[in-house]
């Protein structure tokens, strides 16, 4: 699903991913972890270009988003992407902040769409063999109705519907985060990017946020997940990545990546994280 | 015979209907102001747009080095100046009086080269000032934007203008106070603004002092007009602060807070008093008077009933919204 080919990244003249490829199927749960300053973040922020990657392709869906011609955007809405700082949009409702990209991302479809019968209209004035004009099967108030409804149950799935109205000030960390998570998943994503979807919480806020992953994880959503919870790792993972100096130095299934490491980095990790 | 003080303002203000003249000053003053201060908006958010796009992806090279040079020769040459060479250089022609707003109403070209010149000097400074409120916002609101697969477009203007309106809007509105009291320089291009009043009166009276006080009492309201707006807008947009709790406007345009605020303003439940019905009260459709924001209201109404959860409103207030409202309200 996810095909890495040579990335390599560098913020001046530091190395910070070297020259990785990897490829990430459909329904897996990678789960990233390492020290810091290993290229985690770098690595998980390159598979949906946030980072522009210095060299290398990453292939999603068959399309290598890398390219500079090709329209970013309409990839990253298959691919949820959740922050260590939940970055909730702040002046916007939370029900707002989970409506606002499909119904911007809808309406804008809607208008191109429009103007493009428009125009093969205005042709057809002059053609013989008459261009068909593409029927529209939305319209924005239908768009924004069916944005808020979606957005309605999956408030109410993650137990904070009362909540739809407020502002993102008034929540706790672990409501943010699930409802950054809904965020993502109301775009239809094929793909859930987690950046260290628990660090900035309290101990107390981390097993609801976790729960809620584990929720989606369990729906068969494709993931990639870094972080520090090597519990959790464990338990959701179906591939466990160690990321060290910008390269991905081990990686194996959960039980034998905690077992059996084979590299003296990641036994030194392991003893110092467990 | 010395007259006494009173006599001196009576003269100076209501004998042979002299207040007339202040008066028209004064609109000449107001509109150019308005139209300044729409133009300068204008100008400085699509300025700081460019400059924060360019810096962002490093597009817009072209644009971006054109706004510099105008920001960089507004700011550094007088108003006093530019505001000559707007209507002495670039407005009147060797070839007679091109002066394209009289063409529309009689006195318009002034109005609308003040407003321009003024608007033009304005819009470098709102630029600086909108500039730097954009770079107030966290970096995270727009990966968490671009991440869900909105352009950079959409993001700066739904998440990213909102939060920078905000932060800027003190330093904004000193821009605006000092715009409104800038344009007394108008008299030295002949144009009868509020500032110039006061020479005229005290050639006819020569009487200095109570023209000048009346006419600095005229700013000073102007002023604290401006910043009673500043406040009812700061106020507002504080709703998505944790410990707002003056007025529930949670997810409301700036109209709904004003009606809630001045119910006078609500047309919607003046009508509904007079006619003594409060059953219609929430049936939008049948009391809509016609204008705007009737609609808008109508129109949630009709998402609330529609909608799974009958409590939630969808106030619709873009960003674009907001500030045509903001407007409106600079225009009373």
């Amino acid at each position: 699903m996810i095909e890495v080919k040579n990335l390599t990244k560098k913020f001046g003249d530091l190395l910070v991913l070297d020259d990785i490829s990897e490829t990430i199927h459909e329904g897996e749960k990678v789960v990233i972890v390492g020290p810091s300053g290993g290229g985690k973040s770098t690595f998980l922020r390159c598979l949906n270009v946030l980072e522009d990657p210095t060299s290398g392709q990453v292939i999603f869906e068959g399309v290598d988003l890398c390219d500079r011609k090709v329209d970013i955007n309409l990839h990253r809405q298959r691919m949820g992407m959740v922050f260590q700082h939940f970055n909730l949009f702040n002046n916007l409702t939370i029900l707002k902040n989970i409506t606002l990209a499909p119904v911007k991302i809808g309406v804008k479809n809607y208008r191109k769409q429009r103007t493009k019968n428009f125009f093969i209209k205005f042709a057809n004035l002059f053609r013989k063999d008459k261009l068909q004009i593409v029927p529209i099967a939305t319209y924005p108030a239908a768009i924004k109705e069916e944005a808020r409804r979606r957005a309605v149950k999956l408030l109410d799935r993650i137990g904070l519907l009362d909540k739809a109205d407020v502002y993102p000030s008034t929540l706790s960390g672990g409501q943010k985060q699930r409802v950054a998570i809904v965020r993502a998943l109301a775009m239809n994503p094929k793909v859930m990017l987690f950046d260290e979807p628990t660090s900035a919480l309290d101990p107390e806020m981390v097993g609801e946020v976790l729960e809620l992953i584990r929720e989606v994880a369990n729906e068969g959503m494709t993931m990639v997940i870094v972080t520090h919870e090597m519990g959790f790792a464990r338990e959701i993972g179906t591939r466990i990545f160690f990321m060290a100096n910008g390269k991905i130095a081990e990686q194996a299934p959960p039980e034998e990546f905690f077992t059996n490491p084979k590299t003296d980095r990641l036994k030194e990790f392991l003893n110092k994280v467990l | 015979m010395e007259k006494s003080l009173g006599e001196k303002f009576y003269d100076a203000f209501i004998k042979f209907d002299r207040w007339e003249l202040y008066l028209k000053g004064l609109k000449t003053t107001l509109i150019v102001a308005l139209i300044a201060i729409i133009i300068g908006i204008v100008i400085g958010v699509v300025v700081a747009m460019v400059n924060y796009v360019n810096k962002k992806t490093g597009k817009l090279k072209v644009l971006n080095f054109i706004t510099k040079i105008y920001v960089t020769v507004i700011r550094g040459t007088p108003v006093v100046l530019q505001m000559f060479i707007m209507f002495t250089v670039i407005f009147i022609t060797q070839l007679g009086d091109l002066k394209i707003g009289s063409l529309v109403w009689e006195g318009g070209a002034d109005y609308l080269i003040g407003g321009l010149t003024f608007g033009l000097n304005s819009g470098a400074y709102v630029a600086e000032i909108i500039r730097a409120g954009f770079e107030s916002v966290d970096d995270g609101q727009m990966e968490a934007g671009r991440s869900l697969g909105l352009s950079m477009g959409q993001t700066v203007r739904a998440v990213i203008t909102p939060q920078a309106i905000r932060n800027v809007l003190p330093p904004l509105f000193n821009e605006f106070i000092i715009l409104v009291k800038e344009t007394s320089v108008l008299g030295y291009v002949g144009v009868m603004d509020l500032g110039r009043v006061p020479s005229i009166i005290t050639s006819i009276t020569f009487e200095t002092m109570p023209p000048l006080i009346i006419v600095a009492c005229m700013y000073l309201v102007l002023v604290l007009i401006l910043t009673g707006i500043l406040k009812l807008l700061e106020k507002y947009l504080s709703k998505s602060d944790r410990n707002f709790k003056s007025v529930n406007v949670r997810g409301k345009s700036f109209i709904s807070y004003l009606k809630e605020k001045f119910p006078v303003l609500d047309k919607k439940k003046r009508i509904a008093q007079t006619a003594g019905a409060e059953s219609s009260l929430t049936d939008g459709k049948t009391l809509s008077g016609g204008s705007d924001s009737d609609i808008v209201s109508a129109d949630s109404s009709y998402i609330e009933t529609k909608g799974a959860v009958g409590e939630r409103t969808d106030g619709t207030d873009t960003p674009k919204e907001e500030n045509a409202e903001s407007g409106g309200e600079e225009a009373k």
